[in-house]
């Protein structure tokens, strides 16, 4: 059965970069959206993702409210990848401390999410 | 007969004027539609090309193992024929600056190879040279990114260029190819404005700290809005050595520098600062300097002694000087105790004060 994945990124070229090579690489199904809003409501209990890559910083709820709503609301262990600009350490912290599994800072190399991507699947 | 004729000429200028009406509204409104019609066919050409070239490159860099020169060539040539018109090298231009700036190592190479393969750079150049100002900043954009650095000296021209956005841009482009990063400050005739200082700290956080210039270099520009940022900058990147350097700016003729060298001492959070300090406020006279230097007593000492020096200060004639005193206190050991004794003792002189800095909405 195909990995599916929901990717939640406002940046369309990023968007279709990550979605290429998941395909390409690992045959993912991969669904977009550009905004917290939209991923939240496509995160519903039992929900098809095994895997969740979200950058941070969108219009209406930021990566950090979706991944808190995924493990408190959801109470849901799908594995999670934070793909954003903002590498601080702060942010990095807060990240981890809601439950994400991976964090990847913006610039990145996509064979470098592959090798993340099957890291958290594993 | 004479009123007859008159009243047919009313008549005949006036079907005139509503015919002339007629027409020019129609020829408006066709102009309108011209006008909508073209932008909604450019905008569907450049989404459709846009598209095109995007999946292109998309397949390109997923598939990306290595390169070889040749290959290279191939993808040039490539691109080339989709890549001849102005708006065309835009739009390619646009999402190769954006994938390189997202994308790193090899690919990133990969993506500068195929933007100098297009010669884009030339096109930067005459853009630099002759293009309108939103040309010119993209110009300046691509050629940073792309870290081309013989576009330094032609860049160098705009950074006293009369349009603000233009020398933003130029700045910025020249921190990141100039070897001597900040040395445009050197000549920056014009004030650095609030938006060029934050970007240029943006731009300089993301390098190693230990490339960074001693910003000390510049306590003694000309221009004092330089002067002013490179004090702040010193605090910001830490630079510790330089701290003994700021002191002679507490003697400065303008209060602006002053403060900002009070505030930049109070970052570096060394006590061995309290005496220096102390003893500026004992012959300060000016209320803005006298507040910084009792934000910065407050905030470096830890000598109780200090709590009384600031004490007398809570007597001062001045509301604000009174409220940065309460403020010090309460920052020292025991400082809410002694500052509800103070009041105890002259109510109205420090009720005000102490009102305002328990009001949540003024801290």
């Amino acid at each position: 059965m195909a990995l599916k994945v929901l990717l939640c990124e406002d940046d369309f070229a990023i968007q279709k970069i990550v979605q290429f090579k998941l395909k390409k690489d690992l045959g993912a199904e991969v669904d977009t959206v550009s905004d917290g809003k939209k991923a939240l409501e496509q995160l519903v209990k039992g929900h098809p993702y095994q895997l969740l890559i979200t950058d941070i910083h969108m219009p209406y709820h930021s990566g950090m409210e979706i991944i808190e709503h995924v493990r408190v609301e959801l109470q849901d262990s799908t594995k999670i990848i934070v793909l954003s600009a903002e590498g601080l350490e702060d942010t990095l912290d807060e990240a981890f401390e809601l439950g994400a599994d991976e964090f990847i800072t913006k610039p990145f190399s996509p064979q470098e999410l592959i090798t993340r991507v099957k890291k958290v699947l594993r | 007969m004479g009123e007859f004729v008159s009243h047919e000429w009313k008549v005949i200028i006036a079907i005139t004027l509503i015919v002339l009406f007629v027409l020019s509204t129609l020829l408006l409104f066709v102009t309108i539609l011209i006008i909508k019609f073209s932008r909604a066919g450019r905008t569907i050409r450049n989404t459709r090309f846009k598209n095109r070239v995007e999946n292109k490159l998309n397949e390109l860099i997923s598939e990306y193992e290595s390169h070889t020169p040749e290959d290279i060539l191939k993808i040039v040539n490539l691109f080339k024929p989709v890549t001849k018109e102005g708006w065309q090298k835009t739009i390619f231009g646009d999402l190769l600056i954006h994938y390189t700036i997202n994308l790193t190592g090899d690919i990133q190479q990969f993506l500068k190879e195929i933007f100098f393969g297009l010669a884009l750079d030339q096109t930067c150049f005459q853009d630099l040279k002759r293009g309108n100002v939103r040309e010119k900043v993209r110009a300046m954009r691509y050629l940073s990114t792309m870290g081309y650095k013989p576009a330094c000296p032609l860049i160098n021209k705009y950074v006293n260029d009369r349009r603000k956005l233009l020398r933003v841009e130029a700045s910025l482009a020249l921190i990141d190819l100039s070897e001597n990063q900040l040395q445009f400050l050197d000549k920056l005739e014009y004030p650095l404005t609030q938006w060029q200082q934050i970007n240029i700290y943006k731009k300089l956080s993301e390098k190693p700290p230990e490339s960074l210039p001693a910003f000390q270099r510049w306590f003694d520009s000309k221009n004092p809005s330089i002067q002013a940022f490179a004090i702040e900058m010193t605090s910001r990147f830490n630079q510790t050595s330089e701290m003994e350097k700021l002191l002679p700016l507490l003697e400065n003729d303008s209060k602006k520098i002053k403060i900002k060298a009070i505030q930049s001492l109070i970052a570096f959070d060394s006590s061995d600062l309290v005496p220096i300090l102390r003893d500026k406020l004992a012959i300060c006279t000016e209320p803005d300097v006298k507040i910084e230097l009792l934000a910065a007593i407050g905030s470096l000492s830890s000598d109780v002694s200090d709590t009384d020096l600031l004490e007398t200060y809570l007597m001062s004639e001045d509301l604000s000087v009174r409220i940065q005193a309460a403020r010090s206190i309460l920052k020292m050991e025991d400082g809410s105790t002694r500052l509800a004794r103070k009041n105890a003792l002259y109510p109205l002189m420090l009720q005000p004060v102490i009102d305002h800095i328990s009001n949540p909405l003024l801290r």
